[in-house]
């Protein structure tokens, strides 16, 4: 239980570090000198103090709806696998009712975008609802074949199954669920192929259109969300797809659970750099590589067994 | 270590399929064929094979490295258009190549009864083969069918490995002359289409 | 004369008698409000009762006289109801009038058919008796397709649903909830009624048929929802989805009924029956927000709505409550029944049927990729609908609607939040109602501890508790909330910031351009037509006049299968009209080939079937079309 306990404290404490070391260390391969990591507390505590500016337009949803954002993601924090063999989880929310929460907070997101009745909202809004579609799919194809492969839907249980039991049977369609999950892990969070976090450019926009009207507590409760989201994705995908070091002392699993998360957050940040933001029109591309990889993943595994 | 190898394969191939880049279709082949060449290196030693150890390292070192590398050269010599769109549009590739993949897993079901040990390797084996004819299909530019036409050798070579334990080298060799000559004829191809044009 | 069986009521009935009642109630509060809106208040009452009697008697009927009677009144009375207001509004009102008329018509006559063939004529037969008849009847097959057309037509899948978003926006609001919420489900009703009674052991390729059925109208619904301007055609397209996510959960209950597999077959029914109830409920609602919208601002147009929450706060929280559950969001009703629909078919793993374990996922993808595009469409409906400015003076005018609709609507919210509560409750009477149709009880298997976590029959399945997950969402959400409340901060009123521009009505995100980027991917099969208008500027070429764009999207369905299947029987007409009058030798040809045809099928279908003389008759028939009809190429 108090490992249980740590491992959410240490969630909550490091998200803000892990988009910090992705920006410092983008910045840092394109020779430029590189923010602190720590930039995302500062940016937090800064907006602990400020007043809350609000539209004129804003309604009950912009008073409530950040809250709503963050509440899910804080609840579906509670659910995630263990990171050392014997720690306390908790197994009654399975793999669907967690992509559940996870939409629910972008249902509340994108209501907030188009609450101020600005045109920027709007078009947050409607891009995040087109690749939030299209994401879908290819979450929950990539959920079955990998609560197949796990014997368990259930995130939790499944997390310690697939460190159990690695499925060396069936690498080819773990690794295409890895792949398409990867891929959803990015554009999830609005990271660089789809959405550019870092630009105030209408043209590219997705994510920061929608919170333009939002400042102070609001601002940094969004912000938060985006970093905690980011840490739900990676920790998902460490435990299901990196699988290892459970089974050692509570305190070295963590550290070995810590530093798979900074080698994801290194991951995206070498993606990043590499890749060009995609028009708009041009993310299904890179969606629809994921929802094949999902689809391939689940037939594998059906006909082939591999 | 083999099941993950062949997976990796497909999975290039399938992202060659989704590309837009000439440069990054290059790269996805040339993974491509280092996933096949260590493929082929890692059964060899499994079989104590040394014929099958000897094709996958020249394939490392002529698929993986030395084709992308000179059609490279050749297409920035030319001045290859670089920009190679699909003629498939993502809607249907979306649909299409999951129903190619369904269908020729379905295929294959009862071939891969008769080849004992790794049965899946041929399925996969032959829904790459398709996989490498849509690259073929699906694109206008000469250098994309291009890569086709060599990934499509790839499945080839992924079929003999992995079903029959290992082609005959003599066989192995015969391809890649084969190999060697059509590269010959697609140089001359291009420079006579870039006269031409 | 005795009526032996026109009633009967069993634990089916009382489960669809219960639906009719939660979803009748709230709505004739509801009505009560909205009469002052009606001219013809007789005629309304009038047949607004007798339809809630006929759906009631439909539910309840004991044999076919009787469930033909309800059935026929039902019909009858809803296409009253939606002629209404046809003084109002006599183009658009009469023709979907006359429309949905000849479509419950057409699906009337199969269920005609069906009976007459079940019953041996004999309409006062029970339904069990029934079951032997069709039993020995050989083309069991074809009873199917009876059904399917009888109720399908009526429930509005694909490719029978085109009446929808025509009659719902005809019909005044509250009975557009009525037919959309209840009336559809009396067409479900019917499904589970006859396959079960009278047509029981079903082969697979009925479940096949009725998933792939499902996962197209789940498809076609939404993405047809997207595109629609009109409010209340929006809510009808997304009728055509969940019936399309019920007929899912419907299909992979026949299919493992099929390969033998029960548990997993009344998981899966008890999943489509209790996304039933859901639809019923949460439809109702977003039909009385959309009429209470409609009521105050007189136009249907989305495009012309905008802020309406400031003013009708009531509308707007169960108009919101309401899109979260359609939108299949946990811990809603609407999440539950896809999730045990998902769940379902997470038992596709056992199946030994490779083909079908193929065909599985794909079917997965369809539902999955539902699920996402309405939230997409209810993020549109109630975002445009009640956030941002006022897009019109109307909005403007807008006032909350009077206590009677406010009651029925937050009746309604109620029913949401009760089939969401108290979810054990109601599985386990569809539990019972499955028992007495002859499947095993497994209320015990999914609550197998407490009531609390639901759990799913598949092997690797999952749990979900929505009560507690309720109450942990609205802990911490109040927790942040008054933890924000707590530190008192300053809060301060200023306009929109849009990086240096005003905001105003005209700028803000249209409906049209919300769901723009979805209609651009899907426009290989929309193919919207776009028009842009931009005039010359009077004063010169460097100003520009207004512009004016507009995007129109037809159904596909309505054009590829309806409009060409009217122009190919006119043309034919037309062809056997020039034949008769014109070439008389020829028109003599046709009644000889005709004759042929009679002779040939009466030999094949009726006397004895083989394959050869099959193809040899047809050969012949070829060859007699070709020369006597025909003729030679001039």
């Amino acid at each position: 239980m108090i490992l249980y306990l740590l491992t959410l404290t240490i969630l909550l404490l490091i998200a803000p570090l892990l988009l910090g070391l992705i920006k410092a260390l983008k910045m840092r391969i394109l020779f430029k000198r590189p923010a602190s990591i720590w930039q995302g507390y500062r940016d937090t505590a800064k907006l602990l103090h400020k007043e809350t500016v609000l539209s004129d337009e804003a309604s009950a949803i912009t008073r409530i709806g950040p809250f709503l954002v963050l509440a899910p993601l804080l609840v579906a924090l509670l659910f995630l696998p263990p990171a050392a063999e014997h720690a306390y989880y908790i197994n009654v929310v399975d793999a669907f009712t967690l992509t559940g929460l996870l939409s629910l907070s972008t249902f509340f997101l994108m209501l907030i975008g188009l609450d101020s009745g600005s045109s920027f909202g709007g078009i947050g809004a409607s891009r995040e609802a087109f690749i939030a579609a299209l994401v879908e799919p290819a979450m929950v194809l990539t959920i079955f074949s990998v609560s197949m492969m796990a014997g368990d839907l259930g995130v939790a249980k499944a997390g310690l199954n697939l460190a159990h039991h690695f499925p060396t049977h069936h690498m080819a369609s773990f690794l295409f669920a890895g792949i398409s999950f990867f891929i959803l892990l990015l554009a999830e969070n609005g990271r660089i192929p789809v959405d550019n976090p870092e630009t105030h450019l209408e043209l590219t926009m997705v994510h920061e259109a929608m919170i333009l009207d939002l400042s102070g507590i609001y601002l940094a409760i969004i912000e938060t969300a985006a970093s905690i989201k980011f840490v739900i994705f990676a920790s998902l995908f460490v435990s299901l797809f990196l699988p290892f070091g459970l089974q050692f002392s509570p305190v070295l699993a963590l550290a070995i659970f810590v530093g798979k998360l900074l080698l994801v957050a290194v991951v995206v940040a070498l993606v990043e750099v590499n890749t060009a933001k995609l028009r708009l029109f041009k993310v299904p591309n890179l969606l629809g590589v994921a929802i094949v990889f999902a689809f391939l993943s689940l037939i594998t595994y059906y006909v082939l067994g591999a | 270590m083999t099941d993950f190898l062949i997976g990796l394969f497909l999975a290039t191939l399938i992202t060659a399929l989704f590309t837009t880049r000439l440069y990054r279709l290059l790269l996805w082949y040339s993974l491509n064929s280092l996933t096949l060449g260590i493929l082929a290196i890692e059964l060899g030693s499994r079989l104590d094979d040394r014929g099958m150890i000897l094709s996958g390292t020249i394939t490392l070192i002529v698929k993986a490295v030395g084709i992308p590398f000179f059609l490279k050269r050749l297409s920035q010599h030319l001045g290859l258009v670089r920009q190679i769109t699909p003629n498939i549009r993502i809607q249907y590739a979306i649909i299409l190549i999951p129903a190619i993949l369904v269908f020729t897993f379905y295929l294959a079901e009862p071939i891969s009864h008769m080849v004992e040990g790794n049965a899946n390797y041929v399925a996969v084996s032959i829904s790459s083969l398709f996989l490498a004819l849509l690259l073929m299909m699906e694109h206008r530019n000469i250098a994309p069918k291009i890569i086709g036409f060599l990934s499509m050798e790839n499945a080839l070579f992924l079929l003999g490995t992995t079903a029959t334990g290992g082609m005959p080298m003599l066989v192995e060799l015969g391809i890649f002359f084969d190999l060697l000559m059509a590269i010959v004829v697609i140089n001359l191809l291009l420079r006579n289409e870039e006269v031409t044009s | 004369m005795i009526m032996t069986h026109f009633f009967q009521l069993d634990m089916l009935s009382w489960l669809f008698v219960g639906l009719i009642l939660l979803g009748t109630i709230p709505n004739v509060i509801y009505s009560r409000g909205y009469l002052a809106h009606i001219e013809r208040k007789g005629h309304y009452r009038l047949h607004y009762i007798a339809f809630v009697l006929s759906m009631l008697g439909v539910v309840v009927a004991g044999n076919a006289l009787s469930f033909l009677l309800f059935w026929e009144l039902m019909s009858l009375t809803s296409w009253q109801l939606i002629l209404t207001e046809a003084l109002d509004d006599p183009e658009q009102v009469t023709p979907a009038a006359r429309f949905y008329f000849f479509m419950t018509h057409f699906g009337f006559v199969f269920l005609l058919l069906f009976f007459l063939i079940v019953s041996h004529g004999d309409f006062e037969m029970s339904f069990t008796q029934m079951h032997g008849v069709a039993g020995a009847f050989p083309y069991a097959t074809l009873l199917f397709f009876f059904l399917l057309l009888g109720f399908l037509s009526k429930a509005g899948a694909v490719p029978l649903h085109v009446w929808l978003p025509y009659a719902h926006p005809a019909a005044p609001s509250p009975v557009s909830a009525l037919m959309s919420g209840v009336m559809l489900k009396v067409a479900i009703y019917g499904m589970f009624r006859f396959l079960f009674d009278v047509l029981y052991p079903w082969p697979l390729e009925w479940g096949i048929l009725i998933l792939v059925l499902g996962a197209l109208s789940a498809l076609v619904g939404v993405l047809y929802a997207l595109s629609e301007h009109d409010i209340k055609a929006l809510l009808a397209n997304h009728s055509i989805e969940n019936i399309g996510i019920i007929l899912i959960g419907f299909g992979m209950g026949m299919i493992f009924d099929t390969l033998k597999l029960p548990t997993l077959s009344s998981f899966a029914f008890i999943a489509a029956l209790f996304h039933t109830f859901n639809h019923m409920s949460f439809k109702s609602l977003l039909f009385m927000g959309a009429g209470s919208v409609l009521h105050e601002t007189h136009t249907k147009n989305i495009e012309a709505y905008g802020g309406l929450i400031k003013q009708m706060p009531v509308t707007a929280l169960t108009f919101l409550l309401a899109s979260i559950s359609i939108s299949a969001l946990p811990p809603t009703n609407g999440f539950l029944s896809e999730w045990m629909i998902f769940q379902s078919m997470l038992g596709s793993s056992h199946i030994d049927n490779m083909s079908l374990k193929l065909a599985i996922p794909f079917a997965i993808f369809a539902l999955a990729l539902t699920g996402g595009l309405a939230i997409a469409c209810f993020v549109k409906a109630f975002g445009i609908t009640f956030l941002g400015l006022h897009r019109s003076a109307n909005a403007h005018h807008a006032r909350e609607v009077n206590g009677w609709m406010r009651t029925g609507m937050v009746l309604m919210a109620g029913v949401v939040v009760g089939l969401m509560l108290l979810a054990p409750w109601f599985i386990a009477r569809f539990d019972a109602a499955l028992v007495r149709l002859g499947h095993p009880g497994i209320y015990a298997e999914i609550f197998p501890d407490t009531v609390f976590n639901l759990h799913s029959v598949a092997v690797h399945g999952g749990v979900v508790s929505p009560q507690i997950l309720l109450a942990v969402l609205l802990g911490v959400t109040g927790f942040l909330y008054y933890g924000y409340r707590a530190l008192k901060v300053k809060e301060r009123l200023h306009r929109t910031w849009a990086c240096g521009y005003r905001t105003g009505a005209r700028t803000q995100y249209s409906a049209t351009g919300f769901a723009g980027p979805i209609r651009r991917f899907f426009d290989w099969l929309y193919r919207p037509e776009e028009h842009l208008h931009s005039a010359p500027h009077p004063e010169g070429e460097h100003l520009r006049a207004p512009r004016h764009y507009s995007v129109h999207v037809r159904p596909l369905f309505e054009t590829a299968l309806y409009t060409r299947t009217a122009r190919l029987a006119n043309g034919i007409s037309y062809w056997i009209y020039r034949l008769a009058h014109f070439e008389q030798t020829r028109y003599a040809a046709m009644i000889f080939n005709l004759m042929l045809t009679v002779l040939f099928s009466y030999r094949i279908f009726a006397h004895t079937f083989s394959w050869a003389t099959f193809i040899l008759e047809s050969v012949v028939m070829l060859i007699s079309i070709k020369i006597l009809i025909i003729g030679e190429k001039r």
